[in-house]
C-alpha cells in the first residue's frame, strides 16, 4: 500500500474536518494510506510570505524536511499549502544560500532539507498515484447523469511549471473523475477563475464580489452541484451564497471531490462527513 | 507543360569531376516559384519540388494583399501559368524529399513521389470524374470548411491542372476480410443510393453477396473504425441488403457467358472456395468444369447450413449465376484422381473439397442409436430426412456447428435443448448474434462442462455422465485451456444427443495425392495457393481444416489468380504480397462525428421462428440500409469504387498507380518551405474550436473569398448570419515567450488591418474592432494603410491584450475581455464573430530537411542565415540557398525579393559549374 | 533573433526604483513588461473594484513612483491566483513582483492591519486557526474519526520571529 505524509494544513481540520476525514477514506478505499504530520507549523502562505520571503521559506521548508525524516512524500490538500511547499522546495532545490539558511535554522531540532520529499495535491494522486482505471474498477455506486461543475482552485494549478497537476486554462482531472463516477462534467464560463478565497481576510465586499462571479456563472450553467478539491475554496463558495443580496437564491451545495466519489465508492456518507455539509448535497446523492 | 527531356537521369552529369547545372527549388509557394521562375529564365533547368498536388502556396489561399488590396489569385494566377510553360522548369507536385547526399559541389536528392492515381500527361483537368466520385470530405485549402471529392484538385487555377486521388491506403474492413471485399466502396454507392453499382463492387470479389451477406463472420465489423467511436458498421447486412434488393427490385441483368480462353479448368468440390474459383476463372473466360459428389453444387452452405439462417432460394440464386457465366457442372461425380484430370486434357485443377468429416469425442459409447454428429445431422435436416430426436438433446460443442444444431434440433420438435461446452461464454467460437438468438430460442448454455460417457439402455442414449471444468494456463491458441474439476461429476438424462466438436478433411479423400499433413489437408503455398503438383492448386476447408466460409471463397479467388498466372506462364507470386498501407485507427479524424446507434437487424419473432425453417432476420428496409451506410467514417478516402475510371474519356485514372523514388542530380538547393501557422488552441480561454464563431484568420481569407466555401459570403458558421461585429484578436502565437514564439511574426499586423478593411468592405454597416498590443506597421503603405483603415473605413482600434472570449450559449455570441490601456478602462465587449490573427512558425518537416542537408536551424526552427547583413539568402550549407518564410516571417513582396536573390545566387554557382564543365 | 535576446538583456528599468524591485528576489522580470494590459483584463479583484489594475500598478513601479506604492494598499490586493502570470506573453510574474513590493513595504512600515493582525497570529501560535478551534469542532472530528489533538509546533515561529521580525513591523 503506497503512503504518503498528510499535511491538512490550518483551515481545513478545523473549519472542514469532512474534506480531511474524506480524503482518508477515499484514498485508503483506493489504496492509499495517510499518515498524518505531527508538530508541523502554518506553511506560510500568503501572510508570512508577503513580508520575509526568507521565514516564509523556513516555515514550508520545517515541513518538507520533517516529511523527509518521516521517510515519505506529501500529501497536502489545500491549494495554498500545496502552492506553497511546492514553490518552496523549487526554491531550496534551486538556491544553495536560501537552502542553507534554513537547514541552520532547523538543524537544533535535527531536521534537514535535502531534497528527496517530493509534495503532490490530492488531484495528482487520483491520477499518478491511482489512475482513473483503478476508480473505475472501484466505483460501486455510480451517480446517474448529475450535473456538476469543476473548481480546480488557482494555487492546485498555478504556476504550472512549478506545481505540475493540470493544465491551468483547461484542468480535466475533476472533470474526468466526475465523468466515470456517472456524472456529467459542465463546462462553464471563468472555469479557471479564482473563487475570492485569498481575498476574505483582506476584504470581504471584494471576495464577496469575486466568489459571486463564481456562483453566477456556474448557476447559468445549470448544474446540480460544484465539485472542488481545496479546502479553502469550498469555504469562500459555499460562504458566498449566504452573503448579502443571495436571498431567495437557490443555493447550489459544495462537495468535496473526495465526498462525491467516496459515496461512488461506497463509503457511508456519514463517514464523509456529507451531513456537515452547509449547502444539503441531497439531490445529488439521490442521483446514484 | 512538362520538360520531355527526361532529366532525371542525368547521364551526362554523372561523369567523373562533371558539376550540375540545374537547380533544385522545395516549396511551391510565391517565393519558390519566382526562384524556379529567375533561374529558368538565366537558361538553367529547376526542378520545382511541391509537397502538395499544386504549387501556389498560401497565397493562392489569401484573398487580398496588404496594404494594397489587390486581388491575390489575380497576381499569382499568371505566375501559375508561366511556371507550368517554362520548359525549363520541371514540376514535382505530391512529391518530397526523401534524402540528400552531397558528392563533389553536386546534391544527389532522392525525390519521393506519392501516386495522385491520374497520369499527369493524359488528364486534361474536364471534372469528368468529380461528378461520379461518391466521397466527400472536408477541403484542406478551404481550411475544412468546405467539402471537396476523393478526386479533387485543390483549387479551380491548380497547377498543374491534373486532378488527384486522394487515397491514404487500405480500409479496415477490406484489408480484414478473406475475399477482400470492397466494403467502403459498396457503401460509399449505398449512401447515394446507388445499390447496383454497390453490388457489382461486391460482385468484382465474391459471387455470394447475398449469402456471405447471412453467413459470413464478419471480421470486417471487428475492425471497423466506427467502432472505436460507437459501434462497427452493420457491414454484412448491408451487402446482405444489396443481394435482396436486386431480387425485390427484378433488376438482375442476366448473365451470359463469355468464354474466350481455350485452356480448361477442373475444380474439384462445389463448395464455398470450388464455387468462387469457377467464378474468378469464368469472368477471365476461361471453361470451367467443377466435379461435386454430392447431387448439387453448395458444400456445406447447402448440407449444413441451416435454412433459417440461408433460405436455399438465395443460394440457388447465386449459384445459378455461376453457372450462366458458362461454368459446366459434374454433379454425383467421385473424382478419383488429380493427375487424372491433367491427363485428361484440364491445364489445371482446383482443389477445394473442404472438411466434413465430423470429429468424434472419444467417449464410450459414442456409436449408440440417438448419438449424431453434426455434418450428417445438418445434412440430414437440410435434405428434409427424418429424424427422431424425443424429448431432451444435448449438443455437444461450441461452434457454429453446434449452435446451429441446437437451433434445428428445437425446430425439429426437441422440448428442451441443452448445449455443453468446455470452456465459457468468453471463448465460444460462434457468431456472437447466433448464441445471442439461440439464447432467445430457449437453448440451455451449459458452459465449462465436458462429456466423458454416454449413458446408454439397450444400445439407445439414455443419458450424459459430465465433468465441470474450470479454466486454466492459456494453451498454443491463446485460449485458456479448460481443466476437469476433481468430483464434480454428473449425469444428465436425454434422448438424444448431437456431437459438435469440429470437422476434419477426408482421411482417404483424393486431394492426398497432393502433399498433404498427417490430418490430410493440403500443404499449400499460403499466397499463392500451388501445391507440390504443378498446376494443381487447392483452397478452403481442405488446405485449412474448417474455418469460414468467407475464407474459403476468398481462397478460390486467389486460386484463379494463381491459374490465370500459371497457364500463361507468369510468376505465382511476384508482387502478391504487395499491399497497400492499411489506414491507422489514428489517420482517421472522428472528432467532428456525433455517437450514433448501429442499425438492428427485424428479426421474425421467437414465437413463429421456433416452429418453422423460414429466415430469422428479415434484411434492412432502404432507408435503414442508407441511414446505416451514412455512418461509414470513409477511412481511406477514395474507396476504388472505380467510378471515376469509367467516367474518364481519356484514361488517366489508374487505381494501380504506385509511389515513386527517383534521384536529382543539382548544383545549387533553394529552400522555399513557406511556414505553418500556430495553432491557436493553444489558447483554451480564446476557445478557438470550442465556440464555432471564434476563427482563426486563414478561415477568414476563405470565408470572405469569392471562390471560398460561402462563394464570398461573410457569415458565421453557427448559424449562417451576416455578423454585425466583429473583433480580431492580434498578436496570438506571436510574441509569446511562454509559447516559445518570442519573435514578431511581423505580418499579422497588417492582415489584421487588411481583414478588418475588408470586413468593413463586406458589411459596411458592420461595427469592427481590432484589439492589438501595438501595431507594427513598418515601410512604405503600410502606416498610410493603418491610417486609412482608421478613417476611411472606420475600424476601430484597441490597444489592449484580450485576455478572454466567453460565449453566450443562446445566442452564440461572443464576449472579449480587454482592458483599454489608453484609458485604464477594463472592458466586456459583445461581438457577434471573433477573427484570432496569428502569428506564423517554421513549417513542418523542416528539421527532417535540415538533418539531410547538414543543416542548423535556429532556436525557433527556422533556417539558420550565414550572414544576414551581407547575404541574407544563404546558408551555413555552401550551395543551399533560401527565401520566403523557410529562415523567417515575411510578407509576399519580401518573400518574392528573397526568391529572386536566392535565384541569383544560385545562379552563380551554376554558372560557374558550366565554365568548369 | 540574437539582436532581439540582446536587447531583452540590455533592457534596463526606467526608474530606480524599478531597479531596486529588479534587485529584490522574485522582481527580476518587471522589466520585460510591455504594458499590454493581459494581466488586468485577466484579473478578478480589477473586475470588481476600479481601485486595482495590475498593469497599472507595474506601471507606477516603472516610473519610479516609489512611496505612492509602497504607502498604498495596492499591492497587497492581489490574490495571487497567478492568472495574470499564466497568460503574460512577456513572461512577467506579477505575483513575485507584488511579494518583492510588500517586502519592502514591510520593511520600512507599511504593512495593512489585516496582514498585520494574521502574521501576529501565525507568529504566536505556529498557526491560523487557534483560537476557532473549539469544543464543537473537536467533536465533530471525533465523530469523524480524527485526531482531536491537533498538535501544532509553535517553538519554531517564535524562533523566526526572534531572527526576521525584529523591527517595528510586528508591533
Amino acid at each position: 500500500m503506497k503512503e504518503f505524509a498528510l499535511y491538512a494544513g490550518c483551515t481545513t481540520p478545523v473549519r472542514l474536518p469532512a474534506y480531511e476525514a474524506s480524503v482518508t477514506k477515499v484514498l485508503e478505499k483506493l489504496g492509499v494510506k495517510l499518515i498524518p504530520m505531527k508538530d508541523v507549523n502554518c506553511c506560510g502562505a500568503q501572510y508570512i510570505e508577503s513580508v520575509s520571503h526568507t521565514a516564509f521559506a523556513a516555515m514550508s521548508g520545517r515541513i518538507l524536511a520533517i516529511a523527509e525524516s518521516m521517510g515519505r512524500d506529501i500529501l497536502a490538500i489545500c491549494g495554498a499549502c500545496s502552492g506553497s511547499l511546492k514553490i518552496v522546495k523549487h526554491e531550496l532545490d534551486n538556491d544553495e544560500k536560501l537552502r542553507a539558511e534554513v537547514n541552520a535554522l532547523l538543524e537544533d531540532e535535527g531536521l534537514k532539507y535535502t531534497g528527496t520529499v517530493e509534495v503532490k495535491h490530492l488531484l495528482q494522486v487520483f491520477r499518478e498515484d491511482i489512475g482513473y482505471d483503478a476508480i473505475k474498477a472501484a466505483i460501486v455506486k455510480p451517480y446517474n447523469g448529475v450535473r456538476l461543475a469543476a473548481h480546480y482552485g488557482c494555487h492546485v494549478l498555478r504556476p504550472p511549471e512549478i506545481v505540475h497537476v493540470d493544465d491551468p486554462e483547461n484542468p480535466t482531472i475533476i472533470d474526468r473523475i466526475v465523468e466515470i463516477a456517472g456524472g456529467v462534467a459542465v463546462d462553464y464560463t471563468g472555469k479557471t477563475r479564482c473563487c475570492g478565497g485569498p481575498m476574505l481576510g483582506i476584504d470581504e465586499e471584494l471576495a464577496g464580489k469575486i466568489g459571486t462571479d463564481k456562483i453566477d456563472n456556474i448557476r447559468a450553467a445549470n448544474v446540480d452541484g460544484i465539485i472542488t478539491a481545496c479546502g479553502f475554496c469550498d469555504i469562500q463558495l459555499t460562504q458566498v451564497q449566504f452573503g448579502d443580496g443571495t436571498e431567495g437564491k437557490e443555493r447550489i451545495p459544495v462537495l468535496q471531490l473526495t465526498q462525491f466519489l467516496g459515496t461512488a465508492l461506497g463509503i457511508d456518507a456519514e463517514a464523509l462527513g456529507i451531513s456537515l455539509n452547509k449547502i444539503s448535497p441531497e439531490h445529488i446523492l439521490a442521483m446514484q | 507543360m512538362v520538360t520531355t527531356e527526361q532529366e532525371t537521369k542525368p547521364k551526362a552529369a554523372q561523369r567523373k569531376g562533371r558539376k550540375s547545372t540545374s537547380a533544385l527549388v522545395v516549396g511551391g509557394g510565391v517565393a519558390g516559384m519566382q526562384a524556379a521562375l529567375d533561374i529558368a529564365s538565366q537558361g538553367f533547368k529547376v526542378h520545382l519540388l511541391e509537397k502538395s498536388s499544386s504549387i501556389g502556396g498560401r497565397m493562392a489561399m489569401i484573398d487580398k494583399t496588404f496594404p494594397t488590396l489587390d486581388c491575390s489569385a489575380c497576381i499569382l494566377t499568371p505566375r501559375l501559368s508561366e511556371v507550368s510553360r517554362n520548359s525549363d522548369i520541371k514540376m514535382h507536385t505530391y512529391s518530397e524529399i526523401k534524402s540528400v547526399d552531397q558528392d563533389d559541389g553536386n546534391f544527389k536528392v532522392k525525390i519521393h513521389k506519392r501516386a495522385r492515381y491520374v497520369d499527369e500527361d493524359k488528364c486534361s483537368g474536364c471534372a469528368d470524374c468529380v461528378t461520379v466520385c461518391p466521397v466527400e470530405v472536408p477541403n484542406e485549402f478551404d481550411q475544412n470548411l468546405g467539402f471537396r471529392k476523393a478526386i479533387y484538385v485543390p483549387f479551380p487555377q491548380a497547377t498543374p491542372n491534373v486532378y488527384t486521388v486522394d487515397k491514404r491506403g487500405e480500409p479496415a474492413c477490406r484489408a480484414t476480410c478473406p475475399a477482400e471485399v470492397n466494403a467502403q466502396g459498396f457503401i460509399a454507392m449505398m449512401r447515394h443510393g446507388r445499390f447496383e453499382e454497390g453490388l457489382e463492387i461486391v460482385r468484382r470479389t465474391i459471387p455470394f453477396a447475398g449469402v456471405l451477406g447471412r453467413v459470413c463472420i464478419s471480421f470486417c465489423e471487428a475492425e471497423c473504425e466506427r467502432g472505436m467511436l460507437d459501434h462497427s458498421l452493420s457491414i454484412r447486412n448491408l451487402h446482405r441488403f444489396l443481394a435482396d434488393y436486386e431480387i425485390d427490385q427484378g433488376t438482375a441483368k442476366p448473365v451470359t457467358p463469355n468464354i474466350t480462353k481455350k485452356e480448361r479448368v477442373a475444380v474439384v468440390g462445389g463448395g464455398p472456395a470450388g464455387i468462387s474459383c469457377a467464378y474468378q476463372l469464368a469472368m477471365m473466360g476461361y471453361p470451367v468444369t467443377i466435379f461435386e459428389s454430392k447431387p448439387k453444387l453448395g458444400g456445406l452452405l447447402r448440407y449444413s447450413i441451416p435454412e433459417y439462417r440461408l433460405p436455399r432460394d438465395i443460394l440457388d440464386i447465386e449459384i445459378q449465376r455461376v453457372i450462366d457465366l458458362g461454368v459446366k457442372v459434374r454433379a454425383n461425380t467421385h473424382v478419383k484422381s488429380i493427375k487424372g484430370l491433367l491427363e485428361k486434357n484440364f491445364k489445371a485443377v482446383f482443389v477445394g473439397t473442404g472438411a466434413s468429416q465430423s470429429n468424434k469425442i472419444g467417449v464410450p459409447h459414442e456409436d449408440a442409436e440417438g448419438v449424431y454428429h453434426a455434418i450428417d445431422f445438418l445434412e440430414r435436416a437440410s435434405t428434409g430426412q427424418e429424424i427422431a430426436l424425443g424429448e431432451r438433446v444435448a449438443v455437444i460443442g461450441g461452434g457454429d456447428a453446434a449452435v446451429d444444431s441446437a437451433r434445428v434440433a428445437k425446430r425439429l420438435g426437441a422440448k428442451d435443448v441443452t448445449l455443453i461446452y468446455r470452456r465459457s461464454h468468453v471463448e465460444i467460437p460462434a457468431i456472437p448474434g447466433e448464441v445471442e438468438d439461440a439464447k432467445e430460442e430457449g437453448i440451455k448454455f451449459m458452459l465449462l462442462t465436458n462429456p466423458i460417457e454416454i449413458l446408454t439402455a439397450t444400445n439407445h442414449v439414455a443419458g450424459v455422465r459430465c465433468v465441470k471444468m474450470r479454466l486454466g494456463e492459456p494453451d498454443h491458441s491463446g485460449r485458456r485451456r479448460p481443466v476437469p474439476i476433481p468430483n464434480s461429476e454428473f449425469t444428465m438424462a436425454i434422448d438424444s444427443m448431437i456431437i459438435a466438436v469440429g470437422q476434419s478433411a477426408d482421411l482417404k479423400g483424393v486431394q492426398n495425392e497432393c502433399d498433404c499433413s498427417e490430418w490430410s489437408t493440403v500443404n499449400a503455398d499460403p499466397v499463392t495457393l500451388a501445391t507440390n503438383i504443378p498446376g494443381v492448386f487447392a483452397g478452403g476447408d481442405v488446405v485449412t481444416g474448417p474455418l469460414t466460409v468467407v475464407k474459403a471463397v476468398g481462397h478460390g479467388r486467389q486460386a484463379a489468380i494463381s491459374i490465370d498466372r500459371f497457364v500463361n506462364g507468369v510468376d505465382l507470386a511476384e508482387g502478391r504480397h504487395k499491399q497497400l498501407h492499411r489506414v491507422q485507427s489514428y489517420e482517421v479524424d472522428k472528432s467532428h462525428k456525433e455517437p450514433e446507434d448501429r442499425a438492428g437487424m427485424p428479426k421474425q419473432s421467437v414465437v413463429t421462428r421456433t416452429q418453422n425453417f423460414s429466415e430469422v432476420e428479415l434484411g434492412f428496409s432502404e432507408a435503414t440500409a442508407r441511414a446505416e451506410a451514412e455512418r461509414c467514417l470513409e477511412c481511406a478516402v477514395c474507396c476504388e469504387c472505380l467510378q471515376c475510371v469509367a467516367a474518364c474519356t481519356r484514361e488517366a485514372i489508374d487505381h494501380s498507380m504506385t509511389d515513386e523514388v527517383f534521384e536529382l542530380e543539382v548544383g545549387a538547393i533553394i529552400l522555399a518551405t513557406g511556414y505553418k501557422m500556430f495553432d491557436v488552441s493553444a489558447y483554451p480561454q480564446f476557445g478557438y474550436g470550442k465556440y464555432q464563431n471564434v476563427i482563426h484568420a486563414m478561415e477568414y481569407e476563405r470565408l470572405i473569398n469569392a471562390a471560398g466555401p460561402t462563394g464570398g459570403h461573410l457569415i458565421r458558421l453557427s448559424d449562417g448570419k451576416i455578423p454585425n461585429s466583429i473583433g480580431f484578436i492580434q498578436c496570438v502565437g506571436a510574441r509569446d515567450v511562454q509559447k516559445g514564439v518570442p519573435y514578431c511574426s511581423r505580418v499579422c499586423c497588417m492582415y489584421g488591418v487588411k481583414n478588418a478593411v475588408m470586413a468593413k468592405e463586406h458589411h459596411p454597416e458592420s461595427s469592427v474592432s481590432v484589439y492589438y498590443a501595438d501595431i507594427r506597421a513598418f515601410g512604405k503603405g503600410f502606416e498610410e494603410f493603418y491610417e486609412m483603415a482608421k478613417t476611411r473605413f472606420g475600424v476601430k482600434f484597441m490597444r489592449g491584450r484580450v485576455a478572454e472570449v466567453m460565449e453566450d450559449k443562446n445566442t452564440g455570441n461572443l464576449t472579449v475581455r480587454v482592458e483599454d490601456t489608453e484609458t485604464g478602462e477594463l472592458h466586456n465587449i459583445e461581438h457577434d464573430l471573433i477573427v484570432i490573427s496569428p502569428g506564423i512558425q517554421p513549417p513542418e518537416g523542416l528539421e527532417d530537411l535540415a538533418v539531410e542537408l547538414n543543416m542548423s536551424l535556429s532556436d525557433e526552427g527556422y533556417v539558420d542565415i550565414a550572414d544576414k547583413v551581407i547575404t541574407p539568402v544563404d546558408t551555413f550549407v555552401p550551395g543551399v540557398f533560401v527565401c520566403g518564410c523557410a529562415d523567417g516571417p515575411k510578407d509576399i513582396p519580401d518573400s518574392v525579393s528573397a526568391g529572386s536573390a536566392a535565384a541569383m545566387r544560385a545562379t552563380i554557382i551554376l554558372a560557374n559549374n558550366q565554365k568548369v564543365n | 533573433m540574437d539582436e532581439a535576446k540582446t536587447a531583452a538583456n540590455t533592457h534596463v528599468p526606467s526608474s530606480s526604483f524599478a531597479k531596486e524591485i529588479e534587485a529584490e528576489p522574485g522582481g527580476e522580470d518587471i522589466a520585460k513588461c510591455i504594458q499590454c494590459g493581459m494581466c488586468t483584463a485577466s484579473c478578478m479583484v480589477a473586475s470588481v473594484t476600479d481601485k486595482y489594475r495590475p498593469r497599472k500598478l507595474i506601471q507606477m513601479i516603472l516610473l519610479g513612483l516609489r512611496e505612492e506604492v509602497l504607502s498604498s494598499d495596492l499591492p497587497w490586493l492581489c490574490m495571487t491566483c497567478r492568472m495574470c502570470e499564466e497568460r503574460c506573453q512577456e513572461d512577467v510574474n506579477l505575483a513575485e513582483i507584488f511579494h518583492a513590493v510588500r517586502e519592502i513595504a514591510a520593511r520600512e512600515g507599511h504593512i495593512p492591519p489585516a496582514f498585520k493582525n494574521a502574521i501576529d497570529v501565525v507568529l504566536k501560535d505556529g498557526w491560523m486557526l487557534e483560537d476557532a478551534y473549539s469544543d464543537f469542532i473537536e467533536d465533530d472530528r471525533d465523530d469523524l474519526g480524527l485526531d482531536t489533538e491537533l498538535s501544532w509546533n509553535k517553538k519554531f515561529v517564535a524562533k523566526l520571529k526572534k531572527k526576521y521580525f525584529k523591527g517595528e513591523s510586528t508591533k
